[in-house]
């Protein structure tokens, strides 16, 4: 996914903002799986709430994800610069109730 | 101190599948009426507000889109301004003419909106809602906005606060009124059963209980004086943008607080209402953000009847967007002649007895998981009907 860089901070306004890196490891907050298609995708898919390692999060595609609180990482082609989030079984949840 | 402004005027051209209207000809019928049902011509009309979402990428009319809709009833040389705000064009449209009057500028100016959705390919209509975004964070992502609404309904069944036979509930009981409603796209009466067993959209929601792709328009005749036409006074004008991450529609809750503050009253003095229910259960979200009950308590309120069309609070008497249909920059307007409707008596079979207060809420585009845009309103009958 994209995010784009923002010139203020959104909570206090002030400026300049750092750069910084997250990821790749999450935690699905919600999901949902869609049973309508998009350009883009085909149905059935899933997109969800993703709470990344660091804390934020994102509104992102996902895959294969079953449950809440399901420990994911970031997946992607970046060739397309498409990226979404996959369900890791191998890895603990992080923050999660396991 | 600003002056007053009131809704001199309300009309709508049928929400529906037109495949023979244009933007142009739903534009004219709406402001026509409007006009008519204010006692005035088009040449009283100083200033236009001329709200559309979509027509752009799906008639190819990018530019001077209210010029060219409103050439042909001859509102023509005054000042025409094209007002975009995803699904709360109509309600922002609405907002500036209500601050033209109150200004003391202007006398009368016109708000309308129109949408023209059915374009004989429904991809590229869906294509288009989509736009209603962050497009440089969502490009590819297939992220529908739908799901934001199944998630929060999802947590709202796992955590007890509602029932998939809640979801089911509120969609009837805005079929039924829907069915009541001369300008409503749907107006066929569904059975719990029927509504549950739709099309799947997105978890527990289905095909009948979101919002449809329509064509219709809706205009709004704002005056600095009440007329004679049971004038309908301003009582509240609010328009917000959304700024926060998350699940929640937080806008919604600080344009709705902001208009009770400007009105002076509470949600108990509300006699009627008509919110943004891009999905039938998402009213009961509106429910608490209005507070109409408190957190949690949506579906106790909807199980009283407080919302039905007899009930204390009646909630979208005019169908709603599932029932009514959603031609995207008309949705807001329309919920205001509705209001007007009901505020003057004029509501038919589907009249809320004794509507003195009425509530408008309108929501447009998300970014960052919040309403890009909302927009309330609350009116007052001025003399009785």
């Amino acid at each position: 996914m994209t995010i784009p860089i923002r010139r203020v901070c959104p909570a206090c306004g002030n400026q300049p903002v750092a750069e910084t890196t997250y990821g790749p490891r999450g935690t699905v907050e919600s999901w949902v799986d869609l049973q309508v298609s998009t350009d883009a995708y085909q149905a059935p898919y899933q997109v969800g709430f993703v709470t990344l390692s660091e804390g934020p999060r994102l509104f992102t595609r996902l895959e294969s994800v079953r449950s809440r609180d399901q420990a994911v990482r970031l997946a992607g082609e970046p060739d397309r610069d498409t990226y979404w989030f996959v369900a890791d079984p191998t890895t603990t949840p992080i923050g999660g109730q396991g | 101190m600003t002056g007053d402004a009131y809704v001199a005027g309300v009309g709508m051209h049928p929400f529906g599948r037109w495949p023979d209207a244009s933007m142009r000809t739903m534009a004219s019928e709406a402001v026509l009426q409007a006009v008519g049902d204010a006692q005035l011509t088009v040449r009283d009309i100083q200033v236009a507000y001329f709200a559309n979402s979509l027509g752009g990428l799906l008639t190819g009319q990018e530019s001077i889109r209210g010029q060219v809709s409103l050439h042909d009833v001859g509102i023509r040389d005054i000042p025409i301004i094209n007002v975009e705000n995803a699904c709360a064009s109509g309600s922002t449209a609405l907002w500036l003419a209500i601050r033209a009057v109150r200004s003391g500028e202007f006398r009368v100016a016109l708000a309308v909106g129109v949408e023209k959705m059915f374009v004989g390919d429904t991809q590229r209509t869906l294509s288009a809602l989509q736009t209603a975004a962050d497009t440089e964070a969502t490009a590819g992502q297939g992220l529908q906005f739908v799901a934001l609404y199944a998630m929060r309904l999802e947590e709202a069944i796992r955590t007890g606060a509602l029932t998939t036979e809640h979801l089911a509930k509120v969609t009837t009981k805005n079929k039924r009124n829907g069915s009541l409603n001369p300008y409503a796209q749907f107006r066929k009466l569904m059975t719990e059963g029927e509504v549950l067993a739709g099309r799947p959209i997105a978890g527990p929601l289905t095909l009948p209980m979101v919002s449809a792709i329509s064509d219709g328009a809706a205009a709004v005749i704002v005056t600095a004086s009440p007329g004679s036409n049971g004038a309908v006074r301003v009582r509240a004008s609010v328009l917000s943008s959304g700024a926060v991450d998350g699940l929640g529609e937080l806008v919604v809750r600080r344009a709705i607080a902001l208009a009770y503050e400007e009105a002076g009253i509470g949600p108990e003095e509300l006699n009627v209402a008509e919110v943004h229910d891009a999905v039938s259960p998402a009213e009961f979200f509106r429910y608490e953000e209005m507070g109409l009950c408190p957190a949690g308590g949506a579906g106790e309120l909807f199980d009283s009847g407080a919302t039905g069309l007899s009930g204390r609070i009646p909630v979208n008497p005019s169908g709603g967007l599932s029932a009514r249909g959603h031609p995207v920059a008309a949705t807001g307007l329309a919920q205001i002649s509705e209001l007007a409707w009901q505020l003057r008596g004029q509501a038919g079979a589907r009249q809320v007895t004794g509507a003195r207060i009425a509530f408008a809420q309108n929501s447009g585009g998300w970014l960052d998981g919040d309403a890009a845009a909302c927009a309330v309103h609350i009116l007052e009958a001025t003399n009785a009907a």
